[in-house]
């Protein structure tokens, strides 16, 4: 748990940009708030894989989330619920889930369908305050924690890492 | 910065091909356990396979050695199966539907002994072998004649046997005896003859106080007189009441003995019937042998039936569509949603099948199996043919589950000709050495429930095996009739639900058997007959004597009663003359109503 804080602060004070870290964030969330064997998930790992973001963060987020989802999965079912059982919506669900991929991404079940949304409309905000978090981050606070003898000694970890090749 | 790293794709390309083969390495271990983990708690009753074979590139599938355990007959399998190799529409899968194109099921075996017993997944039938209740047949008697062809003397016979009549008549003797004890007491403590003395006496009193008394002394007299033709008359109401009451007893009682009057002629009947030949003798003896082989069949029919119907029934109006389930944590609610163009989820087009049956094989094929008829618009056929083999000269087995309309209509038809028999066992030691059977039989069974049908059944060039009958003469004849026996018929006909149905056997080897057991042994039963009537009757002749005994006291209670109400009126007479001469009272304006003031008045007496 103590090395995982250690690397969100080591990707905070690291030279990546805000988004490759807001998005892992944000992904983490999505994967993390909806069930993990699911068709959608499969896409955003894919999409984790290829874009240059922070597989880090995106892990730490999923863990976070993932026990958030726990608690919430009654709230997930009745939101899921209403919205598949919405009789507005019945035609236009009837449309889509004649296509097999809906069916396959079970995007019929309240718990994916309520977790989906919820989580798809969190990230947005997650992502674009997370950015921000960042920048003010480094713009104020990343001097005073460096001051911290905790992050010296990381430091000089990493210039030991740096001298071993990582074997130390 | 580089917004993509495309080396993660090759991370990502790695990492499912890796999840990909875990999946196809593991896939038919998880596939067998699957099966046979789940597939037994759904049929509950054990199901094994030998291995799963797949592969996802062809998307095909295949099983080998399949066997279903029969849960009620843990030593037996109900239906094994060599191989099943299939292909599905991996198009129709990502839509969560299995569509089987073609698909091939070898060596379907049904009812084999298994070598080890199967695990129960639910108590087996009340047998605890495991097998059907099935009444089985005595070693002495193969023919289930029951103790029609018992060689019993009659003497034996009435040891053996209760006679309803005897019980009947003490059942009659203690009520008449209870009777004959209530009147006996009855008598004595309401009728004592003491009563009867004290009242004597009051009436010589009242003599000796009327002999020269002053007028005052007859007055004193006259009341005197009406206490005690008072008491007369009570009595005398007594005597009447009980009267009434003794010839309702006494009619009870005769009642009793009029009823059994008949009943020796009833036992006669009852055991002529059960040890002697009928009339209408072995009229039972081919539903005996076969009733229970025939009932094992249909309930095992029905076994089979039941497992696979379900699976027919999503589109039926009778059993509506799956209930959404309830929500359970992380697992959630799959909503159904109706579809625009409407499939079954399950649907075998074609089969190839292969049935080891009478020891050879019966090639079938199965067409149109699928879970919603009523939305695929065709019933499932399975069909069995198969021309002349060494067991016979053509079999056909037509399976028909139509399930495409509201109300179910299911029927199963089946032609032999010239099926082989081969020591076919009927009863203990009886059966079928060798001949030849034409069978037709037509089933149907309408809304899953009711089935109604006729196999009809030639038998000819037959060699009968019947154990050899010692001492029996009866059984002798039978055995012998059966042996030369080389053809006959036979019709079984069905009707009625799984659990409740009529089975009815006929044959014309009830004729023969009969005709042949009437000629050589008629005349010995009639002298059987003779002999079992006067045995009863002369059994049962006595007791009922002695009811008629117990008739005769009651009757005595009868005239008793009589000469008691007698007494009584004599003594009213005497308690008249008593105060007034006979002379005297023959004038008297109002004799019969003496004691009555107003009687008195009328003699002008000045008081």
């Amino acid at each position: 748990m103590i090395s995982q804080i250690f690397k969100v602060f080591k990707a905070l004070n690291s030279n990546a940009k805000p988004w490759q870290l807001s998005l892992g964030v944000a992904f983490g969330a999505i994967m993390g708030l909806t069930p993990a064997v699911s068709l959608h998930n499969l896409v955003l790992l894919f999409l984790a894989f290829i874009i240059n973001m922070n597989l880090g963060i995106m892990i730490l987020s999923f863990a976070l989330f993932s026990g958030i989802a726990y608690i919430l999965d009654p709230v997930f079912h009745d939101l899921g619920y209403t919205i598949l059982k919405a009789d507005s919506l019945t035609g236009i669900w009837e449309s889509v889930f004649s296509c097999p991929i809906a069916l396959v991404a079970k995007l019929n079940n309240t718990i994916v369908m309520g977790s989906l949304v919820v989580s798809i409309v969190l990230a947005f905000p997650l992502f674009f305050m997370f950015n921000l978090f960042i920048e003010k981050y480094r713009e104020k606070l990343q001097i005073y924690m460096e001051k911290f003898p905790i992050f010296k000694s990381m430091k000089i970890l990493r210039v030991y890492q740096t001298i071993t090749g990582g074997r130390g | 910065m580089k917004i993509f790293r495309w080396q993660g794709l090759a991370v990502f390309t790695v990492l499912f091909l890796l999840i990909w083969g875990f999946v196809s390495f593991y896939l038919d271990g998880l596939i067998k356990k699957g099966l046979e983990q789940e597939g037994s708690k759904a049929l509950q009753t054990q199901i094994e396979v030998q291995s799963v074979g797949t592969s996802l590139l062809t998307q095909s599938a295949g099983l080998k050695n399949l066997a279903v355990a029969n849960a009620d007959n843990l030593m037996e399998n109900m239906v094994e199966i060599g191989s099943v190799a299939f292909s599905v529409d991996a198009g129709k899968m990502i839509s969560r539907k299995v569509v089987i194109d073609e698909m091939s099921v070898e060596s379907i075996r049904l009812n084999q002994k298994r070598e080890s017993p199967a695990k129960a997944y639910r108590p087996p039938g009340k047998d605890e072998d495991g097998d059907a209740p099935v009444k089985k047949e005595s070693a002495k008697d193969p023919f289930g004649f029951g103790d029609i062809l018992s060689s019993k003397s009659p003497e034996e016979i009435l040891k053996s046997e209760n006679l309803e009549t005897l019980q009947a008549v003490e059942k009659a003797k203690q009520e008449i005896e209870a009777l004959k004890d209530k009147w006996e007491n009855k008598l004595e403590t309401e009728l004592s003859p003491k009563a009867l003395e004290d009242v004597q006496k009051k009436i010589e009193a009242l003599k000796s106080k009327t002999k020269g008394s002053d007028i005052a002394g007859i007055a004193t007299a006259v009341q005197d007189l009406k206490a005690v033709q008072e008491t007369i008359q009570g009595n005398l109401e007594k005597v009447k009441n009980l009267k009434k009451e003794m010839q309702a007893d006494t009619k009870r009682a005769q009642q009793l003995i009029a009823e059994l009057k008949d009943m020796p002629q009833k036992d006669f009947e009852r055991l002529k019937k059960k040890y002697s030949l009928d009339l209408k003798g072995g009229s039972n003896i081919l539903a005996s042998i076969l009733g229970p082989k025939v009932k094992e069949k249909i309930d095992m029919f029905w076994k089979y039936y039941a497992m696979v119907s379900p699976y027919l029934n999503k589109g039926s109006d009778t059993k509506p569509a799956e209930e959404e389930k309830e929500y359970v944590r992380g697992k959630g609610v799959f909503i159904k949603f109706r579809e625009q163009v409407p499939f079954p989820d399950f649907l075998i087009r074609h089969a190839k099948l292969s049935l080891d049956l009478l020891d050879t094989k019966i090639a079938g094929e199965l067409n149109d199996f699928s879970d919603n008829q009523r939305v695929y618009g065709k019933p499932a056929v399975m069909n069995f043919s198969s021309d002349q083999d060494e067991k016979f000269d053509s079999f056909q087995l037509t399976a028909k589950l139509d399930r495409t309309q509201p109300i179910s209509n299911d029927s199963i038809d089946l032609n032999v000709k010239s099926l082989k028999l081969d020591n076919l066992q009927a009863g203990e030691g009886a059966g079928v050495e060798k001949g030849f059977a034409n069978i037709k039989s037509a089933f149907k069974i309408a809304n899953e429930k009711n089935m109604s049908g006729v196999i009809k059944a030639d038998l000819n060039g037959l060699t009968l095996k019947i154990p050899q009958q010692q001492g029996n003469e009866i059984l002798k004849v039978v055995a012998d009739t059966l042996a030369s026996t080389d053809k006959f018929y036979m019709e079984i006909a069905i009707d009625g639900s799984q659990e409740n149905y009529n089975l009815t056997i006929d044959s014309d080897l009830e004729k023969i058997i009969s005709k042949a057991v009437k000629g050589a042994v008629m005349g010995k039963m009639q002298n059987f007959e003779s002999s079992l009537k006067s045995s009863i009757f002369s059994a049962t002749g006595s007791p009922l004597a002695g009811l008629n005994d117990s008739m005769g006291d009651m009757l005595k209670f009868d005239d008793l009663l009589g000469d008691k109400s007698s007494a009584w009126t004599d003594l009213m007479k005497k308690a008249r003359e008593s105060v007034a001469p006979a002379g005297i009272q023959d004038k008297l304006p109002m004799k019969d109503k003496l004691p009555i003031p107003g009687g008195l008045k009328d003699l002008g007496l000045p008081f």
